[in-house]
């Protein structure tokens, strides 16, 4: 018997994923509402690759610290504790409980080992999407590749069972999405993303004050940001490890950024800011740019690794299955 | 370096209008990123300046005022000092003798070598010109540089004739006077085989003159004279005469050979003394055409080593009388040999083809084709109108530049009946009396026509030695002019109109044939530089009407002389202006420039290349 839940969960992530950028209509039944033609479904799901979904379901976000009491989650905590999933052996040492050595292992190995197993424990995963005038650029559409990044770990987390909550922000935190649990909530997070309001300047410092000074309750925060903020965006990050996060920085950027094509006496104006920069762009020019650039993502790549904190440059390009699947695998951050 | 025309830096203001344009030109494009921050201070010297900053130092910019600037030098024509000018006048002598083989190739050929060597020794910018001393000295080339002259020199070959130094060196002081700014220098290629030319009559050459002697020696032996003479006493009958002329320092024995017609009358071997001539005389077989003379010597000049003369062709001249009485013209006309007389009364006149006809009181309704003497015309006639008679009357005045009456005085001949005609407009009086013209010449219906306007058997003049010599000068003046049998090289000759010829042919000496249509009006014939025999035919389509010949040579004591007659020293003289320093003009080497930077400006555009 399929599980409705997980059925509509499956339906709207194929949707989401096979399209350019979340779509929505107006229908008489309700204020928004995701398609949900059974054909243009399955298409969506062949042209995405039904096994990525498959493959995603499995995979489960791997967390660096103490994982807060809770309801008892199938997220994998690094914390030893006491369940029926075998771990590992060690010396048993004065002061153990008595009740789990390994009697068996004893009797073959004449030495006494305690079997050590390990805690599943639910988690709450954040997800810190900047909304900013900055990220609506590129292409493909920074904005919109972020959407879809957030929503995949949404649907990643709420199918492991995980509490899942997020926010948009730019120079200040909008709307936040409340605490939900489980797959039914999908489709909620996603019309969530959708309509996340865009515009403004990029205040990360001031953004994450605002997120830390609410009701949050550690987890996985997942900052996903071009990072051209007017603050202090360390003191952002730096913020929400006091409040016992690991995060995680998924650093997006365009192609145009890391690469530019653009050449001659050109006007470059900040979409952010409104500054304006007079410049003849030529290859010495673009040269000197792309090596600020490497600077800036090396800068960022060090501050998170002294900070013990994930991190992800992506570009907009690379597709989500290559992120999932070897990149975050790669960098620890899901297994 | 200097700029011959600094006026044209005006153009340098074009660079801040360049500049103007690059200032006024479209903003720069706006392109809206994410962040400037990664932007900022890459172009730091763009950065912070008011929007009518001067334009970026781009490559194109400096490209397009580079070449803005190099223009305006270039029409500045900028320079570099130089030397002092120079201006080499080369006179070339192609006088006959020029080809005497005293020297090698001969004197001519030593001379264009000496001409090049001179000219190569010129700068670029020095000036050349090349005059040929020839009978009309004339420029034959002028230009710059050590070439300038190469062209003339390699087609310059020897004139028919001796050159004319004096109008030469004339040309040259008129060509140098043109240059005042330059050093000039005349110089003479000769073998100097001319008279002293005389300077004083030149006046100031402004230029330095040298005298530049082409080989000099005297080993010449030639025939200086040939001609054919009629032997006194005999009918048809010629002499043939030779003079050769040896022209060397010592004596020489020399072979003289005579043929008539190709056929050998005469071949001896003279012992001629050093610079004295022989002469010969040889009678010529009758009916013989062509006297040549040959000499069997090796000298050093073989031109005039062999001579041919024609022998004159015996010419009858027609000549009809017609009179009434022809008692008094006959006895006047037989004294004259080569008239061959036929009288004929008036009313039985036919026109016919007399070279001269002879009207006595009788005019006829047509002309003749021939030379008219019209004695007495008849009142009433329709060619000479008569308007009356003269009172008696005498001869006051005769012109005197007439040929008609060279060896005739009429002054004083009483008239007893004279004619008086209305105004011939055709004709100019000849003679007057007292009452007014009474004798004319003049062109009538294209006859020449003479008119005497009294009847001569009425006067005096009959009894006078003065009337048969009237009418010999009258005859000879009206009889056809006849082709000379000698000539000069390079004299233009008169052929005059043959009747009923359509065409002249005249075969030149190198078998070359000019043809001349339209024929019945003389024909003036200038190509005679070529020495030897020409033919002179006269045609109708494919019949021949007539035929001449005439020989052109040039023969004397001053063509054969090849030894040196003048004195370097007396021509040589300084009279040069000191010249001015010249300027290389480096213009050209900056169009390079602008012609390369205009190509990198083209890659550039195309290419969008900025810095």
């Amino acid at each position: 018997m399929p599980d409705p839940d997980r059925r509509s969960a499956l339906r709207s992530l194929r949707k989401v994923f096979s399209l350019p950028r979340l779509r929505t209509r107006q229908t008489p039944r309700g204020p928004l509402r995701l398609a949900d033609d059974d054909d243009e479904l399955e298409s969506a799901g062949e042209l995405l690759g039904e096994s990525f979904i498959r493959r995603l379901e499995r995979l489960n976000l791997l967390t660096r610290g103490l994982v807060i009491q809770g309801l008892a989650g199938e997220h994998r905590s690094r914390r030893h504790a006491s369940s029926t999933e075998f771990a590992d052996f060690r010396q048993y040492v004065p002061g153990d409980d008595f009740r789990r050595i390994d009697w068996n292992a004893f009797a073959r190995l004449d030495g006494l080992f305690l079997k050590q197993t390990e805690a599943k424990e639910d988690v709450t995963v954040h997800l810190l999407v900047d909304c900013s005038q900055s990220m609506n650029w590129g292409t493909p559409n920074k904005l919109g590749f972020a959407r879809h990044l957030a929503a995949a770990l949404g649907f990643l987390a709420l199918a492991r069972f995980d509490a899942v909550t997020a926010v948009c922000f730019a120079d200040t935190l909008y709307e936040r999405f409340p605490l939900v649990r489980g797959r039914g909530q999908t489709m909620r997070l996603l019309s969530y993303l959708d309509q996340a309001p865009v515009g403004g300047a990029t205040r990360l410092q001031r953004a994450m004050d605002q997120y830390c000074s609410g009701p949050i309750s550690g987890g996985i925060a997942f900052l996903i940001s071009d990072l051209f903020s007017d603050d202090d965006w360390e003191a952002g990050i730096v913020r929400l490890l006091r409040e016992g996060m690991d995060v995680v920085v998924i650093q997006v950027l365009a192609p145009q950024e890391l690469n530019p094509t653009v050449d001659g006496d050109l006007e470059l104006f900040d979409a952010e800011t409104g500054d304006v920069v007079d410049i003849v762009v030529g290859d010495e020019a673009r040269r000197t740019y792309e090596q600020r650039v490497q600077a800036w993502c090396a800068s960022v790549a060090t501050f998170c690794h002294r900070s013990e904190v994930g991190h992800l440059t992506l570009d907009t390009t690379v597709p989500l299955e290559e992120i999932f699947l070897n990149r975050m695998r790669l960098r620890r951050i899901v297994r | 370096m200097t700029l011959i025309q600094p006026s044209a830096l005006w153009a340098l203001a074009a660079l801040p209008l360049i500049l103007l344009l690059y200032i006024l030109r479209p903003r720069h494009r706006r392109v809206v990123i994410p962040s400037v921050r990664l932007w900022q201070h890459i172009s730091s010297d763009l950065e912070g300046r008011p929007r009518w900053r001067l334009p970026a130092a781009t490559l194109l910019l400096f490209v397009q005022l580079a070449i803005a600037g190099a223009v305006a030098v270039m029409l500045a024509r900028p320079a570099l000092p130089g030397g002092i000018g120079q201006h080499l006048i080369v006179l070339v002598d192609l006088s006959p003798t020029m080809l005497s083989t005293d020297v090698s190739p001969n004197r001519l050929g030593l001379a264009v070598q000496d001409a090049h060597q001179l000219v190569a020794g010129l700068k670029a910018e020095d000036q050349a010109t090349l005059i040929a001393i020839a009978p009309s000295p004339q420029i034959l080339a002028a230009g710059n540089g050590p070439h300038a002259l190469d062209q003339a020199l390699s087609l310059l070959k020897a004139a028919p004739e001796r050159g004319d130094v004096q109008s030469a060196l004339a040309l040259a002081a008129q060509t140098a006077d043109l240059s005042p700014d330059t050093h000039n220098r005349i110089v003479i290629l000769s073998d100097g085989t001319f008279d002293q030319p005389s300077l004083k009559d030149i006046g100031p050459i402004p230029a330095d003159v040298s005298f530049e002697q082409v080989g000099g020696s005297d080993d010449n032996q030639g025939i200086t004279a040939l001609d054919v003479r009629p032997m006194i006493g005999s009918i048809n009958r010629y002499l043939g005469f030779v003079q050769v002329a040896n022209f060397s320092h010592r004596d020489v024995q020399v072979g003289v050979r005579a043929t008539a017609d190709g056929l050998p009358i005469y071949n001896q071997k003279l012992t001629i003394p050093a610079r004295q001539p022989v002469e010969i005389s040889l009678s010529l077989p009758q009916g013989t055409q062509v006297f040549a003379a040959s000499l069997d010597v090796a000298d050093k000049y073989a031109a005039d080593n062999h001579a041919e003369a024609l022998v004159p062709p015996p010419e009858d001249l027609p000549v009809t009388l017609v009179a009434a009485d022809s008692t008094l013209w006959q006895r006047a006309l037989k004294t004259l040999p080569t008239v061959k007389l036929k009288v004929v009364s008036p009313p039985s006149y036919q026109p016919d083809s007399a070279a001269v006809t002879i009207f006595d009181g009788f005019v006829p309704a047509t002309l003749p084709n021939g030379n008219i003497l019209m004695v007495a015309p008849p009142p009433g006639n329709s060619l000479i109108p008569v308007a009356g008679n003269l009172p008696a009357t005498t001869l006051v005045q005769t012109d005197d530049t007439s040929p008609l009456f060279d060896s005739v005085d009429l002054t004083g001949l009483f008239v007893q009946q004279g004619e008086r005609f209305n105004a011939l407009t055709w004709a100019r009086p000849i003679a007057q009396t007292s009452d007014g013209p009474i004798m004319f010449d003049g062109e009538l219906q294209g006859h020449r026509v003479v008119v005497i306007g009294f009847d001569p058997s009425s006067t005096d003049w009959p009894q006078r030695i003065a009337f048969p010599v009237f009418v010999a000068n009258a005859v000879q003046s009206l009889a056809p002019t006849s082709l000379p049998t000698r000539i000069d090289p390079g004299t233009a000759l008169d052929l005059p109109a043959v009747p009923h010829s359509s065409s002249v042919l005249v075969r030149r000496p190198d078998g070359n044939v000019d043809v001349f249509a339209g024929a019945g009006r003389p024909v003036r014939f200038t190509d005679t530089s070529e020495l030897g025999t020409y033919v002179v035919t006269d045609t109708n389509g494919s019949t021949l009407v007539a035929q001449h010949e005439f020989v052109a040579n040039s023969l004397g004591v001053a063509q054969s002389d090849i030894a040196p007659r003048v004195d370097p020293q007396v021509l040589a003289q300084n009279g040069s202006p000191p010249g001015k320093q010249t300027q290389h003009e480096v213009w050209p080497w900056v169009a390079g420039g602008v012609l390369a930077l205009l190509s990198a400006e083209w890659l550039l555009y195309f290419r969008r290349l900025v810095v």
